[in-house]
């Protein structure tokens, strides 16, 4: 079978595999060899690629993701008689010594200014942050970044890069199996490939894949699904909908007013990459522990939304999951949407993540708490939820109820601390031991004592 | 490119930088052949056993499976290694860690490949290993080798410090541990490679040292050496990881068993931490003795590296740590003893501040209990037994060298940073607590004694009139090829444009050692001045005889032509280039690195490298703020100041320093390579944690500019010396923040929790 995409502009027909990784198709098929490959699973960014303008991990894509797609690798950024201006200040403030991580360096800034063209240096920092480099310590790339943001400020690359987006209509191609379009596909796909595996960021399945703990077998990718994705406020309530990735969940401006604590979970996901590709429902099916969306999910009493050819079902989120890695999903069923109450205007949402390093970092331990004080500092209403300290989600109803009625206050949440030190049933493992978990679980709450924390949600 | 001529002394774009940035650049990674096959070697998996059979029947029935083959198919002595030919390319008879490769699949495709690894069957009697240096000393441990587990052992004795302790008004005790580190560049291990019709082989490799590659292989694989043609393009990371043979020996296997096929071998993430070297885990016993007013005095130390299952570097790497045992102060009695010691774990082998950086936490930790135990400033402490130009150090040789830790000291002492510290300190908000830490490292430069540190630079003017730097020693990031082009511009006065590089390949280039040690622009730098030099006098000889001058005086180079100056006229390269014959328009000269001179050191086992004259220096100060909750460390700011003789290019050695630093604080917090039996437990970016652009604060960097008259233009080899202060100086700045003490790395957050 063939693919059709546009490459650095070009229009490009790809012949063999759809499951042929793409970070392959372009190295070896298409001599692109400025995309390298330094881990095949997610973890350096070397082989990153704009897809669509939007920066991706080549290691884990599948052949069939590139079909009607615009590609930019660094190839298409500039020749080097013909710098684009990233890459000029790149080599101008020397951020450049082996030289391995910079073309995906390069794309993920080239990116971020044609989103930000004024980034703080936090803000490049967080940008390039799923792009590992050992030779530099960053530093001078964060400056080069810094200096074509100065550079470009009165240009406008963002047409160069997304100019490749449209796909001419000459060539009507089949859809490539295994990526349907529309539900309507994917029941009729599901019914062929009965033992298909469903995915839709890619970003936990392929890695399982390549390490061999998942068997390949067919697959099919809900990417391309539009009604999957989305976030719609029905007023009380919202509904995201399964497909949307993280990186457009942080765009939504119903989750960043109304699910601050979702916001703050996925902004310390993985890396911007992984956001880019990884999604709400992808992380919910998973299931993990240490999740970094379950912990506020659980905290908002989220339901989850189950569809297949026959219909729809919906379960709370601690009925869905079931253990590490497991969910009550059914064969031909899919969890199609996730439905969230909207926690009152006041109350405060308060998320924190404990991992060994501020990005691309596996949660050792973490907390939602979702708690209203009246306005004398009374707890009238708290939920609470732990992530990486059990098999599932570790809610707490005796740490809540020792709040409930109480003046927040240091002693009370050393309190309701020790209970949530009872309460939880973390493992030891190669991040950290039981001991260390149980501890953080508890402190977490005591962060609550810090003022920056809790006059954040009340009136002033 | 900008043509301009590259001045020694100023910023200068790397010369490497544009086709990098483009990603044209093309690295051992990138090259592909046509028709070509992949190899993959089956690993042991288990530490340690005798091997009884290996079944490659399934394997070689897999369709696209070209060949499969063990050691039976292996000529030569089957032996690699740098000074010990000790590792087997392909294990016959014992399996002596996991990463031990056993079997070489030739195959089609990866598919294919990787199928018929899984399919190998290895028969093997376990054996009980052994996995921790100081039980495989004792006389009744598993034995790795035959001959015994120490691959050396040395001793250090200056003055009597057994006596002196008897003297010192305090004495502090402490037992350190430090585990193996990943080198972690981001291009893995990797080669390609062919035989020609004349059984000469032909090799493409990311590797720091082709010309010695050529005798490893030849030696495993009983090939005449002049055979072997190896290409070195630029490295995507190399840090030490790549010094020593890793794909080459069962590259070149697999070539010879191709029938003239290239074939490539690339290593994927999980297998350069499975069979990839490390850093040397250690143990480090010490006992240091001063006068109450914080005189150092006496000093003992038992070291013990862990070299795993080969001994690779491991000797000199335990050598490097011993001499820099006592830090860069003066110590007037030590006992320093040390070994190296074979284990069944990973193996042990070169990495950026080459056994030195174990030692810098010990040492500067100890330095940093003395200043508790005196109440005296930690900084002072320092200053005051920092070593002096014409002291003697630790390992008693006299510093006739630049020498400039005082005025690293200094630097720090006087910058507001560390001035401003008990404000800043204070500021810490809630939950979390603030400290500052200051420590001193050195780092020695070259090969030392016993080994001859020496380059062959060649540069020509090449037919169509330009100059061209044949680089001999590779360039694994450091930057080092573009400073040649830089000082080769500087001499020859050509502008960028005018000037090319070729890599080292070694039917091009001259030997010029390995890239490592800080040496590579120190030694190889020194050879092409002297080369540029003799190219000069001969252009301008050659070019009084176009212009038909009496003598060749009144010349000068400029880019691209000769200009006589008192009468204007001018001969361009091209015209030169075209009358000269071919063996008239190059010039080679060579350099060997000055080595110490003291004939009275009172030190044993040492077999090569050691000891070394020239060093650098460096103090580091850091800021870090402790979360009471989780323990977490966030490393605010962070200053090096170094002595790195001058300056070649400022913002080169701001690189070195930047990645040093980033390297030694994942070193400090994070990396850990975690063992069982000698497996490696996380053997893929996932938990082997090395820092993100979110984790390292901007560094600032500092030089205090020393003269190293033996150096090219004054400078010496700053590379490594960053990578030994930010562990200790961390550990010093986790004592002043919560008053936890660290013995052990990394430092985590849980270690700190459970101390708290």
């Amino acid at each position: 079978m063939s693919i059709v995409c546009k490459i650095n502009g070009k229009n490009t027909e790809i012949h063999g595999h759809p499951d042929r990784r793409v970070v392959d198709i372009l190295r070896e098929d298409l001599a692109l060899t400025g995309t390298k490959e330094g881990c095949g699973a997610g973890e350096c960014g070397a082989c990153t690629i704009l897809v669509d303008g939007e920066p991706r991990l080549s290691c884990l894509m599948m052949a069939a993701q590139l079909q009607d797609k615009a590609i930019t690798t660094i190839e298409g950024i500039g020749e080097s008689e013909s710098l684009h201006p990233v890459q000029e200040a790149f080599v101008e403030h020397g951020a450049v010594q082996c030289g391995f991580c910079t073309p995906g360096m390069v794309l993920s800034a080239v990116h971020l200014l044609s989103h930000h063209p004024e980034p703080d240096r936090n803000r490049i920092r967080r940008a390039l942050s799923g792009n590992l480099c050992r030779c530099t310590g960053y530093i001078k790339i964060v400056d080069a970044v810094e200096a074509a943001a100065r550079d470009m400020a009165n240009i406008d690359f963002k047409i160069k890069i997304l100019g490749a987006l449209s796909v001419g209509d000459d060539r009507k191609m089949s859809i490539p199996y295994l990526l349907p379009q529309s539900l309507c596909d994917l029941w009729g796909m599901m019914r062929a490939f009965p033992d298909a595996t469903v995915y839709a960021g890619g970003t936990d399945l392929l890695v399982k894949i390549r390490s061999g703990s998942v068997p390949p077998k067919n697959l099919i990718c809900l990417e391309r699904i539009q009604e999957l994705k989305g976030v719609v406020d029905h007023g009380n309530r919202l509904v995201i909908l399964a497909a949307t990735s993280f990186s457009q969940l942080l765009h939504e401006p119903a989750i960043t007013k109304h699910l601050p604590i979702l916001a703050k979970a996925i902004a310390c996901l993985g890396s911007p990459l992984i956001r880019n590709m990884g999604t709400i429902g992808g992380n919910i099916c998973t299931a993990s522990p240490a999740g970094d969306t379950l912990a506020p999910l659980y905290a908002l009493n989220a339901r989850v939304e189950l569809a297949s050819e026959a219909g729809v079902r919906s379960l709370p989120i601690d009925q869905f999951i079931v253990g590490p890695g497991q969910t009550v999903l059914k064969t031909g069923e899919i969890l199609s949407a996730i439905h969230v109450e909207k926690p009152h205007p006041e109350a405060i949402q308060h998320f924190e993540k404990v991992g060994h390093r501020n990005a691309l970092a596996c949660s050792l331990a973490s907390m939602a708490a979702i708690i209203r004080l009246s306005d004398d500092g009374i707890v009238m209403g708290a939920s609470l939820a732990w992530g990486s300290v059990g098999p599932t989600v570790i809610t707490c109803p005796e740490a809540v109820d020792r709040l409930v009625g109480q003046r927040l206050s240091a002693d009370r949440l050393a309190e309701a601390a020790a209970i949530v030190k009872k309460a939880v049933c973390p493992i030891t493992d190669i991040r950290a031991t039981a001991d260390y978990r149980r501890t953080v679980a508890g402190n977490l709450l005591l962060r609550l004592c810090d003022q920056s924390i809790c006059c954040m949600g009340r009136r002033e | 490119m900008k043509d301009e001529i590259p001045a020694v002394g100023c910023s200068f774009p790397r010369f490497d930088a544009w086709s990098k940035v483009s990603g044209a650049e093309k690295y051992a990674a990138d090259v592909y052949a046509p028709d070509m096959l992949w190899a993959g070697a089956k690993r042991a998996g288990m530490a340690h056993g005798g091997i009884l059979a290996v079944h490659t029947a399934d394997a070689e029935s897999v369709p696209g499976v070209f060949s499969v083959l063990t050691h039976k198919d292996v000529p030569g002595t089957n032996r690699q290694g740098i000074v010990h030919k000790d590792q087997p390319v392909l294990a016959g008879e014992k399996v002596r860690h996991c990463g031990e490769p056993v079997a070489l699949v030739l195959a089609e495709n990866r598919e294919a490949l990787k199928q018929a690894l899984s399919w190998i069957q290895l028969d093997v009697d376990p054996l009980p290993g052994v996995f921790d240096p100081e039980e495989a000393l004792k006389p009744d441990a598993p034995l790795v080798h035959v001959a015994g587990n120490t691959l050396l052992s040395a001793v250090i004795r200056t003055g009597d410090a057994a006596k002196a302790f008897s003297d010192c008004d305090v004495i502090l005790e402490d037992c350190f541990e430090v585990p193996f580190q990943e080198h972690a560049f981001i291009e893995t291990e990797n080669g390609i490679a062919h035989q020609n019709p004349d059984g000469s082989l032909v090799m493409t490799v990311s590797t720091q040292a082709p010309f010695r590659d050529r005798m490893e292989i030849g030696h495993a694989l009983g090939l005449d050496f002049s055979s072997i043609h190896i290409i070195s393009p630029y490295l995507g990371g190399g840090f030490g990881g790549k010094d020593g043979a890793t794909v080459q020996c069962l590259l070149a296997l697999a070539a010879m068993n191709a029938n003239g096929r290239s074939v490539k071998m690339w290593w994927d993430r999980e297998e350069s931490f499975v069979a990839g070297y490390k850093r040397h885990a250690a143990r480090l016993y010490y006992k240091l003795g001063a006068d109450a007013d914080g005189t150092l005095k006496s000093l003992e130390c038992r070291l013990y590296y862990d070299t795993g299952a080969y001994a690779h570097l491991g000797g000199e790497v335990l050598e490097l740590g011993m001499e820099h045992a006592g830090g860069p102060y003066r110590i007037p009695h030590v006992l320093i003893q040390g070994w190296s010691v074979y284990t069944n774990n990973p193996v042990g082998g070169a990495m950026r501040g080459f056994g030195v950086s174990q030692a810098a936490f010990a040492i500067e930790q100890m330095m940093n209990r003395l200043a508790e135990k005196l109440s005296m400033d930690p900084l002072e402490l320092r200053l005051k037994n920092a070593l002096r130009r014409g002291d003697r150090n630790s390992s008693g040789v006299t510093l006739v060298h630049s020498t400039g830790i005082v005025s690293c000291l200094k630097t720090i002492k006087q910058h507001p940073l560390w001035n401003n510290r008990v404000d800043w300190k204070a500021r810490a908000g809630c939950f979390k607590r603030r400290g500052v830490g200051v420590c001193a490292v050195f780092n020695a430069i070259g090969y030392g004694r016993g080994l001859p540190d020496s380059a062959i630079a060649k540069v020509e003017l090449t037919r169509e009139g330009r100059i061209r730097v044949y680089c001999g020693v590779s360039d694994m990031g450091q930057g080092n090829a573009s400073a040649f082009v830089q000082i080769a511009g500087e001499m020859l006065r050509q502008d960028t444009g005018n000037l090319e590089l070729i890599l080292p390949d070694t039917e091009r280039t001259h030997p010029s050692g390995s890239s490592s040690a800080g040496r590579t622009t120190y030694t190889y730098g020194n050879a092409l001045i002297r080369a540029c030099q003799q190219l000069k006098e001969k252009l301008i000889h050659r070019a009084s005889l176009v212009l038909f001058l009496d003598e060749p005086v009144g010349l000068t180079l400029l880019p691209g032509r000769i200009r006589h100056l008192p009468s204007g006229r001018e001969v361009s390269f091209s015209t030169l280039a075209a009358m000269l014959p071919d063996s008239d328009r190059v010039a080679i000269d060579q350099h060997v690195m000055t080595v110490a001179s003291d004939g009275n050191l009172n030190a044993s086992g040492f077999i090569l490298g050691f000891p070394h004259v020239l060093f650098s220096y460096s103090a580091h100060l850091v800021g870090i703020e402790i979360d009471e909750l989780t323990g977490g460390v966030s490393v605010l700011f962070y200053l090096a100041v170094t002595d790195a003789g001058r300056i070649i290019n400022p913002q080169g050695v701001e690189q070195q320093i930047h990645g040093a630093v980033a390297q030694g604080l994942g070193y400090a917090l994070y990396e850990d390579i975690r063992l069982r039996d000698g497996k490696i437990l996380n053997p893929s970016f996932t938990n082997y944690i090395i820092p993100t652009s979110l984790d390292v604060p901007d560094i600032a960097s500092l030089t205090v500019e020393t003269v190293e008259s033996t150096g090219p233009f004054g400078m010496k080899g700053m590379g490594e010396v960053g990578m030994n202060g930010p562990l200790p100086v961390v550990a010093g700045a986790v004592l002043d923040a919560v008053g936890v003490w660290s013995n052990r790395s990394p430092i985590t957050a849980e270690r700190i929790l459970d101390a708290l």
